[in-house]
């Protein structure tokens, strides 16, 4: 693992029109190639909103962002071509099979010939959809579209991955094997960014971890930093309860 | 060039996945088409044909009354009853019978009314050779047939009964002065004269022609009329299921995974709009294929193209712009598919009735007929209506064409302007 920043956030605000509560509140934050980075916080705390400014659908109201070295107000046609995106949804067209979804995600992101073919067939084969992959993805089961979303995000091998929520509401076994690979995408040099409310999940796979709350980064550093800094052995999960509180979020 | 190419191959396997959606995109439009003209066709064979129900109650058995009987029995345009149940009716029941439906015009004409106006016409002509030339010395009553309209029937055939009627009391009152005058001249003078209605003659005739550019006649009829309008009209409700898959494509995220990739936001609806405009262009074909072919053999009339293809096709393309165009702004600014169906359904029919697509703009109110000309579906069924009925070429509607297309460009801008504030301000 390098120290080469991979991700640079600087003072990023925004504000939601008709809001006057910041969704993201001045959060300065390195994100180094190589981590899996961990972003955790309660609903309606601005992880969703960090990622999408990040991939650049929503236009911060202030602060500055580089990507890859890139600024994300300025380059952000560059940006595009090293990222990957695994959103909340399942974002993908139901009618056409799950190898034409991956096959007009990957020829938009400039993968062609044999070697979008060959990508195709081992992630395919890695997520258990080989046997699927002429099926509509309309009939697919949660899981299926799950690992059939990831697929898609990381299909053209991207420098930097976004995953939102990508285990919610699956099955163990469909989680595990989406983990295991996203260590191993990670090991491969990809740079992951990952929000979830799993925080056992969080814990096993991140290197680092952020917690956010109402736009704030509260905390962040390695798991034993957190710990260090907290001073104490407690898991994860207290931890987040102890600084975000037992209160119901929206 | 790539991007474009993998979008258009998505968008083409999306929309022709969906067979229900397709076969309501090409059946449809070709049902409506079918049916507005075969009603308008029928509608104007019934009034000819079958005929509108009308009792008449002549009680003036002389010049007026044989005269407008035979006047409306000659037009072939009613079904002339003059018995109510086998028997003569009353003026009451005459009424009443209009009244409940069940005949749309009711007429009486007055005892002696012929008589009124010999009368009347004696007296005055009296008046002229007397040298008396005092105004309402009159005391013969004027003469009121009774006209009972349903109030269903439409008010042009009313006023070109009232018209006829009118007709042919003058054409009776100028015969009488006529008569009156040569017994008066002849009671006076020693050498009789012939009767002066001899020399009475229709001088002004009408000769009726429908005339088009370069010298061209073409009969007008229910198709030639209808298949345009309508064509149109359908043609612009691909707003709905247009702007449908684009707020389906926001919600369910895969727009935002395209806007994550290398590739815009024009690129994306550059896509959308070759596959649709493929679609439109197919509906247009289909439904002129219909009019061409499919028209005769259920009893219309076929649908004159003569050679004009290249023109037809040209405005075709123009208005599936259009229309495409108003999509992506109604996909782009609606927030749910509720709100696209329900805003893009009620403003197409908007835009094609003060288009013109139902009633001719000439008839339409002054303010109205103002809004028209804003209308797309206007600029279209005039370059439509100039090419298939005024003998147009494209030279003569290509301004109609640059406009829709203008209309189309202006959508896709303020659409791609709404895109960037959705993104910075959202």
């Amino acid at each position: 693992m390098n120290n080469k920043v991979a991700i640079q956030i600087n003072d990023l605000t925004k504000v939601y029109r008709g809001s006057t509560k910041p969704a993201i509140d001045k959060v300065s934050l390195d994100i180094c190639e190589g981590y899996i980075f961990g972003l955790l916080g309660p609903n309606g705390a601005g992880k969703t909103t960090m990622i999408r400014i990040l991939c650049g659908l929503l236009a911060p109201t202030s602060g500055r962002v580089t990507i890859g070295g890139y600024s994300l107000k300025h380059e952000i046609h560059r940006i595009k071509r090293i990222i990957g995106l695994v959103p909340q949804e399942i974002a993908f067209y139901q009618t056409l099979t799950a190898r034409e979804n991956l096959s007009v995600y990957g020829g938009i992101c400039g993968l062609k010939g044999t070697d979008l073919k060959n990508r195709m067939d081992k992630w395919l084969s890695v997520f258990g959809l080989w046997k699927s992959q002429h099926q509509q993805v309309g009939k697919y089961s949660g899981g299926m579209k799950r690992r059939l979303n990831l697929i898609a995000g990381l299909l053209h091998n991207p420098q930097i991955l976004f995953l939102d929520e990508p285990t919610v509401g699956i099955d163990v076994q469909s989680k595990n094997v989406i983990v295991e690979n996203l260590m191993e995408i990670n090991r491969a040099g990809t740079t992951i960014v990952y929000t979830s409310h799993y925080l056992e999940e969080a814990e096993n796979l991140c290197s680092h971890l952020a917690i956010i709350d109402e736009g704030r980064i509260i905390v962040r550093g390695t798991l034993r930093e957190i710990r260090s800094m907290h001073n104490t052995d407690l898991k994860l999960e207290e931890i987040f309860l102890e600084l975000t509180g037992k209160d119901l979020r929206d | 060039m790539r991007v474009i190419g993998k979008l258009v191959y998505k968008d083409f396997l999306v929309i022709i996945r969906d067979r229900g959606g397709l076969a309501m995109l090409f059946l449809m439009p070709m049902a409506l088409v079918l049916i507005m003209t075969s009603l308008q066709h029928n509608t104007f064979k019934a009034i000819n044909e079958s005929g509108i129900n009308l009792i008449l109650l002549n009680h003036d058995q002389d010049s007026l009354g044989l005269a407008v009987e035979r006047e409306i029995v000659r037009s072939n345009f009613f079904n002339v009853h003059r018995k109510m149940n086998n028997q003569i009716p009353s003026e009451r029941e005459v009424k009443e019978a209009v009244a409940t439906g069940k005949y749309q015009i009711g007429i009486v004409i007055p005892f002696g009314a012929t008589q009124r106006i010999r009368d009347r016409v004696k007296q005055n002509v009296l008046k002229i050779f007397s040298c008396d030339t005092s105004r309402n010395t009159s005391v013969v009553d004027s003469v009121n047939i009774l006209l009972f309209v349903d109030p269903a029937t439409k008010n042009s055939l009313r006023s070109t009964l009232q018209g006829s009627i009118r007709e042919y009391g003058e054409k009776i009152e100028s015969q009488l002065v006529l008569n009156e005058l040569t017994r008066q001249i002849n009671s006076r003078i020693m050498m009789p004269v012939t009767n002066l209605n001899l020399i009475r003659q229709e001088m002004v005739f009408y000769k009726e022609e429908y005339v088009a550019r370069n010298n061209k006649t073409i009969i007008p009829n229910a198709v030639q009329h209808n298949v345009p309008a309508w064509t149109l009209f359908a043609m612009f409700f691909i707003v709905i299921p247009f702007a449908s898959a684009m707020i389906k494509e926001r919600e369910d995220g895969s727009l935002a995974r395209l806007l994550t990739m290398p590739c815009s936001y024009a690129g994306i609806m550059v896509s959308k709009v070759l596959v649709y405009l493929m679609v439109c262009m197919c509906q247009f074909s289909l439904i002129l294929m219909m009019g061409v072919y499919l028209f005769p053999l259920i009893g219309l009339p076929a649908l004159q193209i003569d050679g004009k293809i290249w023109s037809l096709s040209f405005m075709a393309l123009a208005a599936a712009l259009a229309a495409i165009g108003y999509g992506i702004t109604v996909g782009t600014m609606a927030r749910t598919h509720q709100q696209a169906a329900i805003f893009a359904s009620i403003s197409v029919v908007i835009l094609a009735a003060v288009g013109g697509i139902w009633v001719p703009v000439f008839v339409m109110p002054p303010f109205l007929r103002e809004i028209s000309i804003v209308s797309p579906l206007n600029w279209g069924l005039n370059g439509f209506y100039d090419i298939l009925v005024r003998n147009a070429g494209l030279p003569d509607v290509i301004h109609y064409a640059i406009w829709m297309l203008m209309f189309s460009v202006g959508c896709l801008l303020v659409s791609l302007y709404y895109q960037k504030l959705r993104k910075e301000f959202s």
